[in-house]
């Protein structure tokens, strides 16, 4: 670019000449990385990346299902500690005081009153320790 | 060849892949490094070219080409969009040579071309096959000439040739970039080329001097 004769730059930028150099920069061949370079490149952003995350603190997603989830165990303990409407035995009340008296019944009850007359206490011990092997040919008589 | 400055084809294609590059942004913003990796996978080998030749020395390269991307990866949040995602990654490349340079202690090149100089390059003899690019490509002693001019150029020239003649980048966004306007981007690229063009001439003749009987 002459002081004397100045030119507009565009029309210098666009010489037939200044055109061959630039297409000569552009035909210059390329110069390609490594892997090696890559995967350094790939841990350090990985490095980089759980550092972000760290400083971030959890995800609220995260935050909002830990306390759901809170809110929902919460729930199901109250409803496992309430007492239960049935009774010990898991039948309605009605039922189970109905057992409750027939054990008691059965539990004081003497065996000779269930056995009916003609039985005994010791004849039914006798009985109970003879039990199938004592029989007599008579019994075996049509009657 | 108008496509190199800056016509309406490039600028369309330019807008194409801003829209690209701003879902590229938006998964690395969603999807983290993984997503990032993709935008690495586009510009490594390009980023890489610019900083070689800004800084020389191909190990420094290696190293500044992986900052420009760490830095890019940390401050991705607040990539706005009003540039396009080739002239930030540049933008950063460039500063991050800039930095290497006073780091290293290598004060930046004033200009070397004195503003008479242009005019010879009127002289060229265009019937020199070798002037042909398609065919320089295979010299490479050519390419060597060619790659030593823009390392030893001014630091002021060198980053608006390679934006401009190795990126397809237009003034607009050179002048955006690098903070200059655009008439001084113009007249650093015309510097720039008639630099080289003055050492492949020298070298030319040299060849056919040597050549003669």
């Amino acid at each position: 670019m002459s002081r004397k004769n100045p030119e507009p730059e565009d029309r210098l930028v666009e010489s037939e000449e200044s055109r061959k150099v630039a297409a000569m920069v552009k035909a210059l061949p390329d110069d390609e990385l490594s892997l090696a370079w890559r995967s350094e490149l790939n841990a350090k952003l990985k490095a980089l990346e759980k550092r972000k995350r760290r400083r971030a603190g959890p995800h609220p997603a995260a935050l909002v299902g830990g306390i759901g989830a809170s809110v929902l165990a919460a729930v199901l303990l109250l409803f496992a500690m309430m007492p239960s409407r049935s009774g010990p035995s898991g039948l309605p009340p009605s039922q189970d005081l109905e057992r409750q008296l027939l054990t008691a019944h059965l539990a004081s009850a003497d065996p000779s009153e269930a056995a009916g007359e003609g039985v005994s206490s010791v004849d039914e011990a006798q009985q109970t320790a003879s039990d199938a092997q004592d029989w007599h040919s008579e019994d075996l008589e049509p009657l | 060849m108008d496509v190199c400055y800056g016509a309406a084809p490039l600028a369309v294609k330019h807008d194409l892949k801003t829209n690209e590059d701003l879902d590229i942004v938006e998964s690395c913003r969603r999807d983290g490094a993984e997503a990032f990796g993709l935008l690495v996978d586009r510009y490594q080998n390009r980023v890489f070219g610019f900083v070689k030749r800004m800084v020389r020395d191909r190990d420094d390269a290696c190293d500044l080409t992986q900052e420009v991307f760490i830095r890019a990866f940390q401050s991705i949040d607040r990539f706005d969009g009003r540039s396009s995602i080739r002239s930030w990654l540049f933008k950063i490349a460039h500063n991050l040579c800039i930095d290497h340079a006073r780091r290293s202690g290598r004060l930046p090149k004033i200009d070397t071309i004195d503003s008479d100089q242009g005019d010879e390059c009127g002289s060229v003899e265009l019937a020199d096959t070798r002037w042909n690019p398609e065919a320089a490509v295979a010299d490479k002693e050519l390419m060597e000439v060619v790659e030593n001019g823009i390392r030893e150029m001014s630091d002021k020239l060198r980053p608006v040739l390679l934006l401009h003649d190795r990126e397809d980048m237009p003034y607009e966004e050179i002048a955006s970039l690098l903070g200059l306007p655009m008439g001084t981007v113009k007249s650093r690229l015309f510097l720039a080329r008639a630099f080289l063009h003055r050492r492949i001439r020298a070298y030319l003749n040299e060849e056919a001097a040597c050549s003669e009987p």
